[in-house]
């Protein structure tokens, strides 16, 4: 109830304000944004295209930053003194340094000795940056498994490669499912950052509305919602996954 | 079968064990008993190498993994420790068991990755060993499901399902309920029956009386005191020995 009152005054709030900014409402020009139908076929506005971008740079990205995470988790745990330091040298840079000026270095000084498109830069930049954080939780997960795991695996003669792929990775992630669903929820958010180098994700397609139609309220609040939607979504569908691989207890 | 010379070893500052010299003949059953802080788990852990040694040598069937050897090239340690471990089985006493794994998944894991079975061929293997600690009805639980007495049996299946040829046992029935402590000495009297080398850290003196052949009585860090079962209890040679005896066989 408390809820529903709050957000029921501040639509109010932001209704009465728009009106005395003199703000006229433009909701109509939105949904052609979003799609409309001309000659009995479908065509996808601006902010679907959008969406779409940005749905596909997360798809690219996630996994490589959850590969990048487990990776450098797994070295970091290792005994290889070197591949230890590599990890944690990764680790301390990226944490330390802002997404947007790793973007921008990946961008202006990796991109053109590897030509690399501006997708590409993007998705990279954000594995980069995601990685180093997924390969914190992991390696949290990876020290909450008991020792005596550890030691039933060497017991039975299993590799070290096959301890880690067979039973302390699998209980690990267990563990770590809900600190990862909140790296996933930050990745679909921090991908709005690739607008910056004009990847035509949803972000970049909400600007260009808004400088044709200056429209800056419907056209950032549908943003918004979508970007919820998208969230909402992957941490629902993340609940489903985690509720399954629980094993009695 | 399994020889240990002049073994010692450290954590730290802290010398768990001392000078320790053990024979066991094939199809030998050692008994280890002692206090707790005495260094029996130290010891059956450097047997398979989860621990290694500082000092002295440990030869398991003629693979030697000694203090020199640790400090060696990897692949020479990793390899007489791949060896070792293939020939010896351990049952630990938090059990160990894989949680995320049905007892079927925890028995046919190792044959499938260590050994190169295929699935049907290690589940087949499984079902076997489960039916040897009588529990194959369990086979598609997880471990949680299970009583602490069918867990340490499940474990028990899952070391045989290697085919080792030394079973090592640390404390296995100390965590059990004292109703389930039977089930799991039932069958590894039954394993030491059919013949198996084995070597057991434990304070059931019924069960050694019963299987060892050899007993042996450790405190800090050291051998006091190897005997024939027989001798060991009727007649210790030893005053602690005697002292630890009258305490753990009062109640």
């Amino acid at each position: 109830m408390l809820y529903l009152a709050v957000l029921t005054g501040l639509v109010l709030a932001i209704g009465y304000g728009a009106q005395s900014l003199g703000y006229r409402w433009q909701w109509y020009r939105v949904s052609p944004m979003l799609l409309t139908v001309r000659d009995g076929h479908w065509v996808w506005g601006p902010l679907a295209m959008g969406a779409a971008a940005t749905v596909k740079i997360v798809l690219w990205s996630l996994p490589l930053a959850l590969s990048i995470g487990v990776a450098v988790a797994v070295l970091r745990s290792s005994g290889l003194i070197v591949g230890r330091a590599l990890a944690r040298i990764y680790l301390e840079v990226i944490r330390s340094t802002p997404l947007l000026v790793q973007l921008y270095l990946t961008y202006f000084v990796v991109a053109p000795v590897l030509g690399l498109d501006r997708y590409a830069v993007g998705i990279l930049a954000l594995a980069v940056f995601e990685g180093a954080l997924a390969s914190e939780i992991f390696r949290a997960g990876i020290a909450a498994v008991p020792s005596g795991q550890w030691e039933a695996c060497a017991s039975l003669g299993l590799s070290r490669f096959e301890t880690y792929r067979s039973v302390v990775l699998p209980q690990a992630l267990r563990i770590v499912m809900p600190p990862l669903t909140s790296l996933a929820v930050s990745l679909i958010k921090h991908s709005a950052i690739v607008s910056v180098i004009a990847v035509a994700e949803l972000t970049t397609a909400g600007r260009n509305l808004v400088s044709e139609t200056f429209m800056s309220f419907e056209v950032w609040f549908t943003v918004a919602a979508i970007y919820l939607v998208a969230t909402t979504s992957l941490s629902t569908l993340a609940g489903r996954l985690e509720a399954k691989l629980q094993t009695p207890s | 079968m399994i020889s240990i010379e002049h073994l010692n070893k450290y954590f730290g500052g802290f010398q768990a064990l001392r000078d320790v010299d053990l024979e066991v003949e094939r199809g030998g059953r050692v008994v280890i008993c002692g206090p707790s802080g005495s260094g029996k788990s130290t010891l059956m852990r450097c047997i398979n190498g989860l621990e290694s040694p500082d000092g002295g040598r440990v030869v398991v069937d003629g693979v030697e993994l000694t203090a020199t050897h640790t400090e060696g090239p990897r692949g020479n340690r990793s390899e007489a420790l791949a060896q070792i471990r293939r020939k010896t089985g351990m049952v630990f006493q938090q059990f160990n068991l894989f949680p995320h794994l049905t007892v079927l998944g925890n028995l046919a894991l190792a044959p499938m990755r260590a050994r190169g079975f295929d699935r049907a061929a290690a589940e087949g293997l499984a079902m076997r060993y489960l039916e040897r600690v009588h529990i194959p009805e369990q086979a598609n639980k997880f471990p949680a499901q299970l009583s602490g007495g069918q867990q340490q049996r499940v474990a028990i299946a899952r070391s045989l399902c290697m085919e080792p040829e030394i079973m090592l046992f640390d404390e296995p029935t100390s965590a059990l309920d004292p109703e389930m402590v039977q089930e799991v000495l039932d069958v590894m009297i039954e394993l030491a029956e059919e013949g198996m080398t084995m070597i057991v850290v434990s304070h059931e003196m019924g069960f050694a009386r019963r299987v060892a052949d050899t007993m042996v009585f450790m405190d800090e860090g050291r051998i006091v005191e190897t005997a024939p079962p027989s001798q060991f209890f009727d007649a210790p040679g030893h005053d602690r020995t005697r002292k630890f005896l009258g305490r753990i066989l009062s109640h």
